[in-house]
């Protein structure tokens, strides 16, 4: 069966992500950078749908649009002259790094396209909800409790780093 | 049925693209809070990366999209504790040029 | 009613590609959730204005249409027929999209909830989490809708709601978990299913938690201080007019219908209620007016909170509260 529509979505993304992605790079304003990294989460999403990752897209959604991009957003509008300050780039090797990068993709772009990878036909998991909170909570027990700590003391941390109290103005 | 009209290839590099983009914002650009969305740029074409593999070498075992998590809850403390840090030092230099963080160097 | 078979064959006999087929269902759904949303927002307000009216012991609307009907269609053609305000420093792009990113985040959020046995647009495994996940973007615009307008009341007033929402979304997801353990899924359909005895009895902490934080979420008082008059004139919408401002208070009030479709579901025993079975969409929505009336009705009693009292609440009340409630109900899941 010719179905296009896979296809179609995954260019569509694709083009979404790379400009939203190319935008954020080289923006000179901040808020709108934000947005257009939103924009780009968003894309990422379309396409763990698109693999059947459902689960991991929600995620997507719920921990990067609502929560990082709306902390981002916060913290351009906290310091709101910073979103007027002007973005200098005056990197001076920029020709250098921009060709060094090429090179890099090109080079990860013609791996990725001679490995012959296995592919698996076997089909998705279907419940992956339950298949994952499983496996967080058997095989991956250990990594999961050091991620809590670890976001416990990032959530400390930020406090304890950010607090205005007893500065000198 | 995205198995056999998209293969795996192109899914890793449009992810290495992506991070390419990323990369190069983190390397070019000097604005402290730019660095940290690029930053985010990179994990996020990291994170396709591991579900593109997920979906296509071991589509049952959930092991890639676990992964994928892990990267996203790192992510976001990294945002945290990175954007706290940025306003700390605004506040302190009034400036989010990375060049001019220079307290260091006293 | 078509099958989904007929369709197919329909499909493949006059050389109509499926995805084409898929998107023309997909449009029409989304038209007709539309349409329904669309018709709650008329009922809703009228019924806010009539319920503060008989709170405050006056009739509200009564000129427009029998009994003030219609005074909603009349306050719309006002709305529409007025000057579209743009504010000189605005940020155009971003002035002009946050109305509809709050929009669209409420009104796609709508799409998992089943209001009978198979009456959902897209019933998903992880409904729950999307029915969470979707309207959270909903902060972004209003951060948007702040920002765009180059307005410090704005300003403070969209800063403001990010970090009540934000910080109510913590415990509001974890107020469900007891939920999706009793049930063992997070589809929203076997939610319902599961509920021979209300939610509300098994999970009472899980509820109030869930209702408490609903109410911050969608900005209604107690927790309207995003738009509080007295401080802040109007809020993030204070440079909004005409059809921008209602587009806003459209997605207001379908945040609010999707809050309260969400306890219904999760707590209230969906669909459920004594009759044939052609009645639970019927009972559904009786339940969610209820719901409804009892949010309204906190919004005419209760005076607004402190921006500091509120963060109190959220996180040295309502968090410890619903850790407590999974404590609580993983022992009893355990004896």
């Amino acid at each position: 069966m010719s179905n296009l529509a896979p296809q179609v979505i995954f260019i569509g993304l694709g083009v979404i992500a790379v400009v939203s992605a190319l935008l954020v790079v080289v923006g000179r304003n901040l808020f709108h950078a934000a947005m257009f990294l939103g924009a780009y989460m968003l894309s990422i999403a379309g396409f763990y749908f698109l693999l059947d990752a459902d689960l991991v897209g929600i995620m997507q959604v719920f921990v990067y649009v609502g929560g990082v991009i709306v902390m981002l957003l916060f913290g351009v509008m906290l310091t709101a002259q910073m979103t007027n300050v002007r973005m200098v780039s005056a990197v001076k090797q920029r020709g250098g790094t921009v060709l060094s990068v090429i090179v890099l993709v090109a080079l990860l772009a013609s791996i990725f396209k001679k490995t012959a990878f296995v592919i698996s036909q076997a089909t998705p998991a279907q419940n992956a909800i339950s298949l994952v909170g499983k496996l967080f909570m058997t095989d991956y027990v250990l990594p999961f409790e050091v991620v809590s700590v670890l976001l416990l003391a990032a959530l400390i941390g930020a406090i304890v780093v950010a607090r205005e109290e007893g500065r000198p103005q | 049925m995205s198995l056999e009209s998209i293969p795996l290839s192109y899914y890793l590099i449009l992810s290495a693209i992506l991070f390419g983009i990323g990369l190069a914002g983190v390397l070019l650009r000097k604005n402290a809070v730019t660095i940290l969305l690029s930053v985010e740029i990179m994990l996020n074409a990291a994170n396709l990366n591991l579900v593109a593999f997920s979906r296509y070498i071991t589509p049952a075992a959930a092991s890639g999209q676990i992964f994928a998590l892990f990267v996203m809850a790192i992510a976001a403390a990294e945002v945290a504790v990175g954007l706290a840090l940025v306003l700390t030092i605004y506040r302190n230099v009034k400036s989010v040029n990375l060049d001019e963080f220079n307290l260091f160097k006293w | 009613m078509l099958t989904s078979g007929q369709l197919l064959e329909f499909a493949n006999t006059n050389g109509i590609p499926i995805w084409v087929l898929d998107a023309s269902i997909a449009l029409l759904l989304s038209l007709a959730v539309f349409a329904i949303c669309g018709l709650g927002v008329i009922v809703l307000v009228y019924m806010e204005r009539k319920v503060a009216a008989d709170f405050q012991l006056r009739w509200g609307p009564m000129h427009v249409g029998w009994r003030g009907t219609l005074q909603l269609i009349a306050d719309a053609i006002k709305l529409i027929s007025k000057e579209d305000i743009f504010p000189k420093n605005a940020d155009p792009w971003i002035f002009r999209l946050a109305p509809t990113v709050m929009f669209l985040a409420a009104f796609v959020g709508l799409m998992v909830i089943p209001i009978g046995p198979k009456l959902v647009v897209q019933d998903l495994n992880i409904g729950l989490i999307y029915a969470l996940a979707i309207p959270s973007i909903g902060v972004a615009g209003i951060i948007m809708a702040g920002f765009g307008s180059y307005n410090k009341y704005a300003m403070l007033g969209s800063m403001r709601s990010a970090a009540q929402m934000v910080s109510y979304e913590v415990p509001r997801a974890l107020s469900i978990i007891g939920v999706v353990m009793i049930a063992g899924s997070a589809k929203l359909s076997a939610i319902v299913n599961a509920q021979s005895v209300w939610y509300v009895f098994l999970q009472p902490i899980g509820f109030v938690v869930f209702l408490v934080a609903s109410l911050a979420e969608i900005n209604r008082v107690p927790f309207d201080l995003p738009e509080t008059e007295s401080e802040l004139v109007n809020g993030y919408h204070t440079e909004y007019s005409g059809m921008r401002f209602m587009f806003f208070l459209f997605a207001e009030y379908i945040a609010m219908m999707a809050a309260s479709a969400l306890t219904v579901v999760l707590f209230l025993g969906g669909w459920h209620g004594p009759g044939p079975a052609y009645l639970a969409p019927l009972w559904f929505l009786i339940k969610v007016f209820a719901v409804i009336y009892v949010m309204m009705w906190v919004r005419w009693t209760l005076p607004r909170f402190r921006i500091d009292q509120v963060m109190d609440l959220g996180w040295k009340v309502l968090l410890p509260l619903a850790l407590l409630n999974i404590l609580i109900t993983g022992i009893i899941m355990l004896l």
